[in-house]
C-alpha cells in the first residue's frame, strides 16, 4: 500500500481552495472534484497511475454560482451531476471540441431546479434512472434524469432539518436519507413512501452538515457516521439492512466521522484460524480529525492513515476495482491511497453475482454502460478567421451588432423539455431498419420490418461490434443474455450463467422489476427466443428447451445439432442451423412448418413473422422472404439503392448513374421502380400501402402518357380489387382519360 | 444555468494612447434560444472612490442570437477626460464590461487599467492638467475579474 498526495490536483490559483467532493468515474478514465470556488475539475485518472502521463487536468467547469458540494458520476459513466449552494444541480455531458482552453469539452446539459436552498448530497440509482438529492431546505428530491425531465419527479418531505446525505441501496429498492434532525429515514422506491424512521443518536453537538453514508455492495449493511462513544472517541455505526438496527460500531476517530464510502467490490479474506475464505466488504471512513480509516466487515482494527490533511476529510471515492481510494479535504488537497492486497483478493464480478444470487435470489440491477463513442481527448476547434460583423443603429439610438456566427452547435440541442431521449443501446440494426423517421407524416411508408420488433440483445452482449456475427455464437461470459418479449418492452426473458454444482444456468421471465418465474437448467444457455406464448432456450450442449409463457416446460428437450440463429413470433419458432438449413416449427400444433436451405445467401439475421414466414437479411444487405408454395426465397429489398427516401414517397433513383438528362428515361426508370415496389407490397400483403402506391402509380402513368400500362393496371384491378378500381377510375375521370381508354 | 456562456474576451489594442477607443473581441456561446438581444456595456471607472464618475463609454445590443458560438468586436470611444477627477487620471483604475439580458446583469468582467505618461519626466512631475495625448493606457489583460450572476432567462415556467 502506498499513499500519495499529487500536487497537480488543486482548484484555484493558490491551492488552498477547499475541495468538497470527489468521485471516480466507473470506467476509471477520469475523476472529478468540486470545490468551494464554484468550479468543477475533470481529471485524467491515468495520471494517478502513470507518472509519464502529461494530460492531467482535462477541464475546468465554472457554471455554478456557488460552492460545489457534491459531484457524482452516473453509473452509465457518460454523465455526471453536480450539486451546489446555488440550489441547482447540473447534469454534464462530454461534447466535441469547443473553443475553450479545456482539453475536453464538458457541457452542462440540464439544470435541475427545485431545491430552495443549498444542495448537499447526490446519489444516482444503480441503473442511472433516478437521481436523488438532499438539501438544506429539508427535502429530498428525486429526479427522473433518464426521462429528461427538468423538474422534480418526487419531493420527499419528512426531515425537520437539513438533509445531509442520500443513498440508494444496491437493489434500488430503498432510498435512505440522513438528516440533521438526527433521523435516518428509509423510503420505498416504488411509491416513495417512508418505511421507517431510525431515530438513534447522531448526537453530535456541533452541527456538522458534512456527513455521508454508504451501503455495502452486498446490501447487508449500511454504514453511517455514528454517535460519540466517549469524550474522545467517535464512531461509525454499521446497521443491518433487515431491521436497520446497529450491528456493530467502528470506533477510533478522534473527531466526528464525516464521510463513509463503501468499496464497490467484495474481498476474499482468509481467516488466520480457519482455512476458509470469506467474502467481506470494505468501507473507507473519513473524519474531521483528517484521518482516513479502512475497515472490512469483520475487522476489529482498521488500516488507519492519520493526519493526512490539515483539515477535515470532505469526501472519499473508491475505484471500481477496489484498489484505489481518493480522499479530498477542506485544505484543498487530494490524497490517493493505493491498496495492493491489504484487504484481500478482489472478488470477480461473476463470483460476486453468484454470491448475491445465493443470498437474495436475484442480482442487483446494473446500468447499460455506454462506451464512449468519441476519443477521450477531443481536439479543440480552431478559432475561425473573423468575418464581417454587421452593425446598425436602432431607432432609440442604440447600436445593434450582429455577431459573426462561428460554429455549428457543439453542445446538445436546445433544452427542450418535450424532447424524448432514447439512451443509446448498441443494437444490431438488422431487425430494425427504420425506413421512416419518427416525424414522418401519415404517408404510409413501407416497413418491411413489420416482421419483427424484437431487439436482439443477446447478439450485442456476445459480440462487441453490433454487426460482427461470429461463426459460433460465443458462450456468454457476461451475466445476462436477454430478450424482450413484449413490444412494450417491459417483459424480458433473461438467462444467467451460474457457477453452481448441478445447475449451470437459469432463465427467468421478468416484468419490469418483478420476477415472474425462474427455471434452472443443467445445461448452459446459449440462445434465447420468446414470444407472447412461449419461451425457447438453446443450450451449448445441443438441446432446445421450450417453456410456456407461464414457465412450465412445454415439451421434452429436443436435440438439435446446431443452431446459429433462433427467432420466434406468435406460435412459431424458427431455427437456422450452422449447416444453412432453416426450420420453422409451429409449437402450438407441434408441427414442422418449413424446412429449407439458405445455401448461398450469407445470412446476417433471421426473423419470423406472426404467420410463421421467415425473413432473412443477407450480409450484402438484401432481404429475402421464403415463399412456401414455390419453395423459394423471394427478394423483397435490394441492397444499395434506396428507392424511396425515408421520409416519404418520392420515387427517385438515388444512384447518380441512373439520373439522365433525358426526362423520358428518367420517368421510365421511376415508373419501373414503382412497379417493383407495387409487386412487393402485394406479395407482402400491405393493403393500405398498396392502394396508396397504386394511385401514385396511376398518376405517374398519366403524367407519362403511358396508355398501355394504364389499361393494364385498370384491367387487373377491375378483376381483383373492386374498391381500388373505383378509386382509380375517379382519378382517370378527373384527367379526362377514361374515354381514351374505353373501359 | 446561464443561457449565454462567455468563453473568451480579448483586448485588441493594448497598450494604446489614452485617447484611443477601446476594442474588445468577445466570444460567447448561446445555449438556449433567446427571444431578446443581450446588451453589452463598457464602463470606465473614473474614480475608484465614487461611482458617480463611472462613464458608460458605449452600449450595444447583440443579436439575433443564434444557437451556437458567436464572436464580435465591441468598439467604444475612449473616456472623456474632463469627467475624470484630475488626480485620478493617471494611475490605476478599471474598465468593466457587463452583459445583461432583459435588464438583468448576468456577466461582468473587469480589468485593471494603468494610465502612465510615456515620458518619465512627466511621471515625476505630474502636470496639473493632464495631457491625454501623452498618456499611455495599458489594460491588465491577464488578470480579469469575472463575476457571474444567476438571472431569470425565461419568463415561463419551463426551462
Amino acid at each position: 500500500m502506498w499513499i500519495e498526495k499529487p500536487e497537480w490536483i488543486y482548484h484555484g490559483e493558490k491551492r488552498h481552495m477547499p475541495i468538497l467532493s470527489i468521485d471516480i468515474q466507473p470506467l476509471m478514465e477520469r475523476f472529478i472534484t468540486g470545490a468551494m470556488d464554484s468550479t468543477i475539475c475533470v481529471w485524467n485518472f491515468k495520471g494517478l497511475i502513470d507518472t509519464e502521463e502529461k494530460e492531467l487536468k482535462l477541464a475546468t467547469l465554472s457554471q455554478h454560482c456557488g460552492p460545489v458540494n457534491c459531484v457524482r458520476w452516473n453509473p452509465n459513466t457518460q454523465t455526471f451531476a453536480s450539486g451546489s449552494d446555488d440550489k441547482l444541480i447540473i447534469i454534464w455531458e462530454q461534447k466535441e471540441g469547443g473553443l475553450s482552453d479545456n482539453l475536453e469539452e464538458w457541457r452542462g446539459v440540464f439544470t435541475l431546479q427545485g431545491h430552495l436552498s443549498d444542495v448537499k448530497d447526490l446519489n444516482w440509482s444503480k441503473t442511472g434512472k433516478y437521481l436523488a438529492s438532499g438539501s438544506i431546505d429539508n427535502k429530498v428530491i428525486i429526479w427522473n434524469v433518464e426521462g429528461r425531465q427538468f423538474y422534480p419527479y418526487q419531493i420527499l418531505s419528512g426531515h425537520e432539518s437539513y438533509v445531509s446525505a442520500v443513498a440508494f441501496d444496491p437493489f434500488d429498492k430503498y432510498l435512505v436519507s440522513l438528516g440533521e434532525d438526527k433521523k435516518l429515514i428509509i423510503w420505498n422506491t416504488k411509491d416513495w413512501k417512508q418505511i421507517k424512521i431510525y431515530d438513534q443518536a447522531l448526537s453530535h453537538n456541533a452541527s456538522q452538515v458534512l456527513k455521508r453514508l454508504a451501503f455495502t455492495p452486498d446490501a447487508r449493511n449500511l454504514v453511517l457516521p455514528g454517535p460519540k462513544k466517549s469524550n474522545y472517541k467517535y464512531m461509525a455505526s454499521v446497521l443491518n439492512t433487515e431491521n436497520f438496527e446497529a450491528e456493530k460500531y467502528f470506533i477510533g476517530h478522534l473527531q466526528p466521522v464525516s464521510v463513509v464510502a463503501a468499496s464497490p467490490v467484495l474481498y476474499k479474506v482468509e481467516k488466520t484460524d480457519k482455512s476458509e475464505k470469506t467474502l467481506q466488504w470494505a468501507v473507507a471512513i473519513g473524519g474531521f480529525d483528517s484521518t482516513i480509516s479502512i475497515w472490512r466487515n469483520e475487522d476489529t482494527k482498521p488500516i488507519a492513515i492519520r493526519d493526512l490533511f490539515s483539515c477535515a476529510v470532505s469526501d472519499l471515492s473508491w475505484s471500481t476495482d477496489g484498489k484505489i481510494v481518493l480522499g479530498c479535504s477542506n485544505d484543498g488537497s487530494v490524497a490517493v491511497i493505493y491498496l495492493a492486497n491489504e484487504l484481500g483478493d478482489v472478488v470477480s464480478q461473476r463470483e460476486m453475482h453468484s454470491f448475491m444470487f445465493e443470498l437474495y435470489s436475484e442480482i442487483p440491477p446494473e446500468p447499460v454502460i455506454q462506451h464512449t463513442l468519441r476519443k477521450p481527448f477531443a481536439k479543440k476547434l480552431e478559432p475561425q478567421p473573423m468575418n464581417e460583423q454587421k452593425e446598425i443603429r436602432l431607432q432609440n439610438g442604440k447600436r445593434r451588432i450582429q455577431p459573426v456566427f462561428l460554429s455549428t452547435p457543439t453542445s446538445s440541442g436546445p433544452q427542450n423539455p418535450n424532447q424524448t431521449y432514447k439512451p443509446y443501446i448498441p443494437v444490431s440494426t438488422s431487425n430494425i431498419t427504420i425506413m421512416s423517421s419518427p416525424n414522418a407524416p401519415s404517408l404510409p411508408s413501407v416497413d418491411i420490418n413489420k416482421f419483427s420488433f424484437k431487439v436482439n440483445l443477446s447478439r450485442i452482449l456476445c459480440n462487441s461490434e453490433p454487426h460482427n456475427y461470429s461463426e459460433s455464437i460465443c458462450p456468454v461470459n457476461l451475466l445476462h443474455v436477454s430478450k424482450l418479449i413484449s413490444t412494450s418492452g417491459d417483459i424480458v426473458l433473461e438467462a444467467m450463467i451460474l457457477e453452481m454444482n448441478h445447475v449451470r444456468s437459469a432463465i427467468r421471465l421478468r416484468k419490469g422489476n418483478k420476477q415472474l418465474w425462474i427455471n434452472y437448467l443443467q445445461h448452459t444457455v446459449q440462445i434465447l427466443a420468446g414470444s407472447q406464448y412461449f419461451a425457447a432456450v438453446y443450450t451449448e450442449e445441443g438441446y432446445l428447451y421450450c417453456y410456456t409463457i407461464g414457465g412450465i416446460q412445454a415439451l421434452p428437450e429436443m436435440k438439435i445439432t446446431s443452431c446459429k440463429f433462433m427467432e420466434s413470433s406468435g406460435h412459431y419458432l424458427g431455427i437456422l442451423s450452422k449447416e444453412h438449413a432453416l426450420y420453422v416449427y409451429n409449437l402450438e400444433e407441434r408441427k414442422e412448418v418449413i424446412r429449407c436451405k439458405t445455401d448461398d445467401i450469407e445470412v446476417k439475421s433471421l426473423s419470423i413473422n406472426e404467420e410463421g414466414v421467415p425473413k432473412i437479411e443477407s450480409k450484402t444487405g438484401e432481404f429475402f422472404v421464403f415463399d412456401q408454395s414455390m419453395s423459394l426465397w423471394m427478394r423483397i429489398k435490394n441492397s444499395g439503392l434506396e428507392y424511396y427516401k425515408a421520409d416519404g414517397w418520392n420515387p427517385q433513383p438515388l444512384s447518380t448513374d441512373l439520373v439522365t438528362s433525358d426526362l423520358d428515361s428518367y420517368m421510365q426508370i421511376s415508373i419501373s421502380q414503382v412497379e417493383t415496389q407495387l409487386l412487393r407490397l402485394k406479395f407482402l400483403g400491405y393493403k393500405e400501402e398498396y392502394s396508396y402506391t397504386v394511385k401514385k402509380y396511376v398518376n405517374m402513368l398519366i403524367d407519362a402518357h403511358d396508355v398501355y400500362k394504364l389499361i393494364d393496371i385498370t384491367q387487373s384491378l377491375k378483376s381483383t380489387n373492386k374498391v381500388l378500381f373505383e378509386e382509380v377510375s375517379k382519378i382517370l375521370e378527373s384527367h379526362d382519360i377514361l374515354n381514351k381508354l374505353m373501359i | 444555468m446561464a443561457a449565454i456562456n462567455v468563453t473568451n474576451v480579448r483586448v485588441l489594442n493594448n497598450p494604446t494612447s489614452f485617447l484611443e477607443s477601446f476594442r474588445f473581441e468577445i466570444t460567447f456561446e448561446c445555449l438556449t434560444p433567446l427571444q431578446e438581444d443581450i446588451e453589452w456595456k463598457i464602463i470606465y471607472v473614473g474614480s475608484s472612490n465614487d461611482a458617480k464618475y463611472d462613464q458608460v463609454l458605449d452600449s450595444a445590443l447583440i443579436g439575433p442570437l443564434q444557437y451556437g458560438a458567436m464572436r464580435f468586436i465591441f468598439e467604444a470611444p475612449g473616456p472623456d477626460i474632463s469627467k475624470i477627477p484630475v488626480d485620478e487620471v493617471v494611475g490605476i483604475t478599471a474598465v468593466i464590461l457587463t452583459c445583461s439580458y432583459k435588464d438583468q446583469e448576468f456577466y461582468r468582467i473587469g480589468y485593471y487599467v494603468n494610465n502612465q505618461y510615456t515620458e518619465p519626466e512627466l511621471m515625476e512631475n505630474l502636470p496639473s492638467t493632464p495631457i491625454p495625448e501623452k498618456i499611455q493606457r495599458s489594460i491588465l489583460e491577464d488578470r480579469p475579474r469575472i463575476s457571474k450572476f444567476p438571472i431569470e432567462w425565461t419568463s415561463s415556467k419551463t426551462n
